[in-house]
């Protein structure tokens, strides 16, 4: 019996985690952005703990099982693989980039604002790192 | 929703708690880095032993990578200069920087103490 498609079953769990806070994240900012500033903090304090025990725990261990996974079987060669890291390390600084935006907004008191075009980038780096892993068509 | 506003001292203690993980990450950083250069490489290549370098090598990637995301983290929340930036992350290549970061992000987070991140 191999550990390999245990390893598998952890690093897309750790997936569907990770995106889903991603793209709550976005969502959530859209629709806390339509209240007035002052009745913001809450839900923006809700949001920075959904990141910080969610969201950034499942970017660690996506990274984790992840390159487990490419060492174990020795992905690391080919090409699929190198331009699904692009696109996970271009997630991945969206991640950052979000969770620090928020906190600069819970800090600062500024109004609530979401990245333009993240959402819909999200959905289009996922659906290109689902194929580049499940077909590998290069 | 009702009206809620967040103290200057519980803003500030955001930050110190961001300047605090990026300390934490930078000395794990670091101490993979000089232990893979310094110890577990000649180890491999002069001794034939690459047991370490096999342990060292992926646990310096996550911590290089959990370094890095947490800088990048740490800037995106504002307040940063471009030098300062620029040194938050040179420092992740080279052994033994990362130790220098210690007492500069001690000093950030001091000077945080009644007044916001320049």
């Amino acid at each position: 019996m191999t550990f390999y498609p245990y390893l598998v079953a952890a690093h897309v769990t750790a997936v569907v985690f990770l995106v889903g806070g991603l793209m709550a994240h976005d969502r959530m900012m859209n629709v806390i952005a339509q209240y007035p500033q002052e009745q913001q903090t809450g839900a923006l304090a809700a949001l920075l703990r959904l990141d910080r025990h969610v969201t950034a725990p499942a970017l660690l261990l996506t990274w984790i099982f992840g390159l487990s996974l490419a060492l174990w079987a020795g992905w690391f060669p080919s090409l699929w693989l190198m331009v699904k890291l692009a696109f996970v390390v271009a997630l991945s600084a969206l991640h950052g980039v979000q969770s620090g935006r928020l906190r600069r907004i819970v800090r600062d008191g500024k109004p609530a604002k979401s990245i333009p075009g993240a959402g819909i980038g999200m959905v289009i780096a996922m659906l290109l790192i689902a194929i580049l892993a499940v077909a590998k068509p290069i | 929703m009702a009206d809620q506003t967040i103290s200057p001292q519980l803003a500030n203690g955001l930050e110190r708690e961001q300047l605090k993980r990026l300390e934490i990450l930078s000395i794990i950083e670091a101490t993979t880095l000089a232990s893979l250069v310094c110890i577990a490489v000649p180890l491999k290549h002069i001794f034939g032993w690459p047991l370490g370098s096999w342990i060292l090598g992926p646990v310096h990637g996550i911590a290089f990578l959990a370094y890095s995301w947490t800088a990048l983290q740490t800037v995106a929340g504002g307040g940063w200069r471009g030098s300062d930036v620029a040194r938050l992350f040179v420092v992740a290549f080279l052994p033994f920087a990362g130790f220098f970061n210690i007492s500069w992000l001690r000093q950030r987070a001091g000077a945080l103490d009644g007044q916001n991140v320049e």
